[in-house]
């Protein structure tokens, strides 16, 4: 159309049309945000629905299916996932956390469709089946595939269809938790790794519009009923580190167990057809056993655990068998989620503790539904490693901010210390196992931050002022045997100027004053506490750019220059 | 829908894909709508699904409830929860089996869960009442049942309200909690309806709890309404007994024959005596009234004959003779008799002292045969004259 448009025309219609098109881009993913969350929403809904169905079709609607299905079921269904991942669907292994991760960082934004077919498949096919798996991290990846699907469908821009991922993850994970918060602080903490409006507005926009679907079909109801939480007194926070440890060591044996089996058995590509068969055997066992609880996400025993079912005795066994089906399930390579068993790993172990510390102190008010409550934030931060999230998660499932206290404290104390033992974070580990380099949120979390007043050096040229006189600069300058001077334009800024300048500004108007020889160029000048970054995004050309006081900007309290950068940045490594 | 490498928006296909976008995000907007659709129709059909297995295990469980099967009760009415987990009434039966399963921490757990959604709810708080009332947590016992009592409960409230309060006063009347038992039973007289067993009850409890007055009031209501039995007119005649009011008694003893109780018949016996030989009766004249506390005198005389300890050997302790002394009493009954008929008037002072010799010889009667009527009698117009005068 330009072409036969006259030349002013196009001269008017180009800016604007740059604006239309940034704000259509901008109004579009915001609308986008919307629509995958109402779509995302609607496969979740249907996810829940086919992996319940599947458990009622395979194990029976009873609480105690027979020991015949205990057994041959979960074997069934990994042989029938095993065939549908090898031959139909391959992408789908593993929870979905760091395909969507590798979709930001390396696919741009490129997850296909098919994977979430897929994921919903044998994910549904697996979970209800019996195997020790979650129903959300499948449901972030569904999400996830959905945005991409959507975002190559509208050509979205690379940048835009990069973050789109994280947008659809944070609406299928707030959709199957539902719990909007923690969705989009996981997204934010875990996968996207920093907070800026515009990802945040879509994130948000997109958990709140999947959960409003969500509900709108299955009900507001938590995924478990939280019991009444009772904690009275602030001495029985020493209880809850006790339970901060413990979870600790429980996320780290998880984690290594996971980080030991998976590599092996990935060795073994003739086995793959068995491997979720055998798995499903063994959990098949445990539950033969005498311990069918731990067989699927198990949100229903962990709400009795909550209301005091089980006795603290069998409540440790059960976070102990957990972690081992769940280690088998997931190492097999079956789809499913490490979510729910993470919870309901922090749910046993947190009533068992509870319990145990009731025995020898009776006095205790903390009951076991609280601890256990606690326990599910403890592993999430020990073992999937977002202790924000952590906090969040159990503050929005109980709806009780009386408990925030325990939380912060067990939380903390599992994070520090499972971060000490395990340094490299489970989704770190396994990204790299699959050999894929993904940028890992903690480390960038935790990396030094170098900033200016690291790097500056003293004042070590003369600040001359804008209304002086070229002759007595040129005195300073020399008097201060540095080459050029540093000037303090009051009206317009900082600027440098040469001893050469000066002279021969001197030799033809002794009388000029500095501010005339300036360039119309302005430094920037910087705070102590400004990043490095910061310095090298502004140092352009300069030979160095001031450092001014906070209080006084007028107040120079140092120099920096590229080399003073550089030279900070060698030293550190 | 099919997959396709990463289409990256160039600069020179942007335009192109702007105009597009239209397009496809209308399509993308009927697509959502005609899957919300589908989705609903889905959800809609499971939800049905649900719902039947949600009843077919409730059903189970009512019936092993009802069987006295609680344990199985307990697995059904779970597998009823995991198809309608927001049902209270499913929950508050899981809890009750439960707490009849010997699971009482389950039991309120759970119960305090549906407390938490609803504080007022008066099932949850009757059914936690009674849990704390078996752990014998007092505080939390009669917390729980006020909360019950001021609950909201959904039809038969006034019924189940007065069934939480009755059972409240059980509870305080176990723990003699008298006072507090008085209490809660005046407050629940302000409502009663007009059925004789609930207002039997309520009397009942008004016995246990010593207050015969309020009893005796709600025995008369049954009595008002014709619907007495043999047994209400027992607790009414023995009430009336107890408050002294021997001729109520007599009338209302008399129609509980067939009560087949011995009490009654005795009591019965003894109020017709005191009606008998009661010399303070109203109405009476004075040569009446001499007449009669001589018989009392005369019967107490004679009781305490038969209550004479044998003759004390040597080695008597000085208690037990001085017990000996107190029981000889013939002599003062003999000097009592004579100071009776001396004088036409009623002597206050000879009246007094006739009552305390009464009152002697039933309080030293440890080795006495069993009382005859006329000695309960005796006694008992000996008892009212001293709380009278008092």
């Amino acid at each position: 159309m330009s072409a036969v448009l006259p030349p002013e025309t196009v001269a008017v219609a180009t800016p604007r049309r740059r604006w239309t098109s940034r704000f259509s881009e901008e109004h579009l993913f915001l609308l986008l945000a919307v629509l995958i969350g109402v779509l995302s929403g609607l496969a979740v809904v249907c996810f829940r629905i086919a992996i319940e169905a599947a458990h009622i079709w395979l194990f029976g609607s009873g609480v105690h299916p027979t020991p015949q299905r205990l057994v041959i079921v979960p074997v069934v269904t990994g042989l029938v996932v095993a065939v549908l991942v090898v031959h139909l669907f391959p992408r789908v292994r593993g929870s979905g956390v760091n395909q969507t991760k590798a979709a930001l960082y390396i696919y741009d934004g490129y997850i296909p469709f098919r994977t979430a077919i897929g994921k919903f498949i044998c994910s549904a096919l697996a979970i209800g089946g019996g195997q020790s798996l979650g129903p959300e991290d499948p449901s972030l990846q569904i999400g996830a595939s959905i945005a991409s699907l959507l975002g190559r469908k509208l050509q979205l821009s690379r940048e835009r269809l990069r973050l789109i991922a994280p947008v659809g993850a944070a609406a299928g994970l707030a959709a199957a938790f539902n719990a909007p918060i923690s969705a989009v602080l996981f997204v934010i903490e875990e996968v996207v790794g920093r907070w800026s409006a515009g990802i945040f507005g879509s994130v948000v926009l997109s958990a709140v519009s999947s959960v409003v679907v969500a509900r709108w079909f299955l009900g507001s109801e938590p995924l478990f009923r939280i019991p009444a939480v009772q904690f009275f007194r602030p001495a029985e926070l020493l209880a809850y580190a006790v339970l901060g440890v413990v979870g600790a060591f429980a996320s780290v044996v998880f984690s290594r167990a996971i980080g030991y089996l998976r590599p092996r058995l990935k060795a073994l590509p003739q086995t793959q057809y068995f491997q979720p068969a055998v798995a499903g055997l063994l959990i098949g066992l445990i539950g033969y056993a005498g311990a069918p609880q731990v067989m699927g996400a198990g949100y229903d025993v962990m709400d009795q655990a909550m209301h005091g079912h089980f006795t603290w005795q069998l409540l440790g066994m059960l976070a102990g068998l957990k972690i081992l089906s769940t280690v088998l399930s997931f190492t097999s390579g079956t789809p499913g989620g490490m979510f729910a068993p993470t919870l309901f790993i922090g749910a046993m172990l947190g009533g068992a503790v509870g319990g145990a510390e009731r025995v020898f102190f009776s006095h205790l008010t903390g009951s076991v539904g609280t601890y256990a409550l606690v326990g599910m934030g403890v592993l999430f931060a020990g073992f999937l490693r977002a202790p924000m999230t952590s906090v969040f998660m159990v503050l929005e499932v109980s709806g009780d901010y009386s408990i925030i206290l325990p939380v912060l404290v067990s939380n903390t104390i599992a994070y520090l210390i499972a971060r000490n033992l395990q340094p490299v974070p489970i989704f770190d580990m396994l990204s790299r196992q699959d050999g894929v380099d993904l940028p890992s949120m903690e480390e960038e979390r935790e990396a030094a931050i170098y900033r200016v007043e690291d790097a500056m050096r003293a004042l070590d040229v003369p600040v001359v002022h804008g209304e002086v006189r070229v002759e007595t600069a040129l005195q300073r300058v020399i008097e201060s045997g540095a080459n050029l001077a540093l000037v303090d334009d009051w009206s317009g800024g900082w600027g440098t100027i040469t001893r050469g300048a000066l002279q021969q500004a001197v030799l033809q108007r002794h009388d000029a004053v500095v501010r005339e020889l300036l360039s119309l160029k302005r430094m920037e000048p910087l705070f102590p506490d400004n990043t490095l970054e910061v310095a090298m995004q502004r140092i352009h050309d300069w030979p160095f750019l001031p450092v001014v006081h906070r209080a006084d900007p007028r107040q120079v309290i140092g120099i920096i220059s590229l080399q003073d950068v550089l030279g900070a940045y060698r030293k550190t490594n | 829908m099919g997959d396709s490498p990463n289409p990256v928006a160039t600069p020179a296909s942007e335009r192109g894909a702007l105009t597009s976008r239209g397009g496809t995000l209308s399509v993308v907007i009927v697509i959502s709508v005609a899957l919300f659709v589908l989705t609903h129709f889905v959800n809609a059909a499971y939800q049905r699904e649900r719902a039947a297995l949600a009843e077919h295990w409730l059903k189970t469980g009512d019936t092993d409830f009802a069987a006295g099967n609680a344990a199985s009760a307990v697995d059904s009415y779970r597998a009823a929860l995991t198809y309608d987990s927001t049902n209270p009434d499913t929950t508050l039966k899981l809890a009750e089996a439960l707490a009849r399963a010997g699971q009482q921490r389950q039991a309120t757990s759970y119960l305090l869960t549906l407390l938490q959604e609803e504080p007022g709810n008066g099932p949850v708080n009757l059914a936690l009442a009674r849990l704390a009332t078996k752990e014998q947590d007092s505080s939390d016992a009669v917390r729980y049942y006020h909360g019950a009592i001021y609950g909201g409960w959904s039809g038969q409230g006034q019924a189940m309200r007065r069934q939480a309060r009755l059972e409240l006063v059980d509870f305080l009347l176990n723990h003699n909690a008298v006072t507090n038992a008085r209490s809660e039973l005046i407050g629940l007289t302000a409502d009663l309806p007009r059925d004789p067993a609930v207002i039997a009850d309520v009397a009942d409890r008004f016995v246990r709890a010593g207050d015969d007055e309020n009893a005796l009031r709600l025995y008369r209501d049954v009595i008002g309404l014709r619907k007495a039995t043999p047994a209400i007119w027992s607790a009414a005649g023995m009430s009336a007994f107890r408050l002294a009011d021997y001729r109520v008694a007599e009338e209302y003893l008399a129609r509980a024959k067939g009560a087949g109780d011995n009490s009654v018949a005795a009591s019965l016996d003894t109020a017709r005596a005191v009606l008998e030989l009661d010399p303070f009766a109203r109405g009476l004249p004075t040569s009446r009234r001499i007449e009669r506390l001589r018989r009392v005198l005369d019967i107490a005389a004679a009781r305490a004959e038969v209550c004479k300890p044998p003759q004390p050997s040597t080695s008597i302790s000085p208690a037990a003779a001085q017990m000996v002394d107190q029981l000889d009493t013939e002599k003062e009954a003999s000097l009592l008799r004579q100071q009776l008929s001396s004088s036409r008037e009623l002597d206050p002072d000879v009246t007094d002292a006739v009552m305390r010799f009464v009152l002697r010889v039933e309080q030293s009667g440890g080795q006495c045969p069993a009382a005859s009527s006329q000695d309960s009698a005796a006694t008992l117009i000996a008892r009212n004259r001293q709380a009278e005068e008092r």
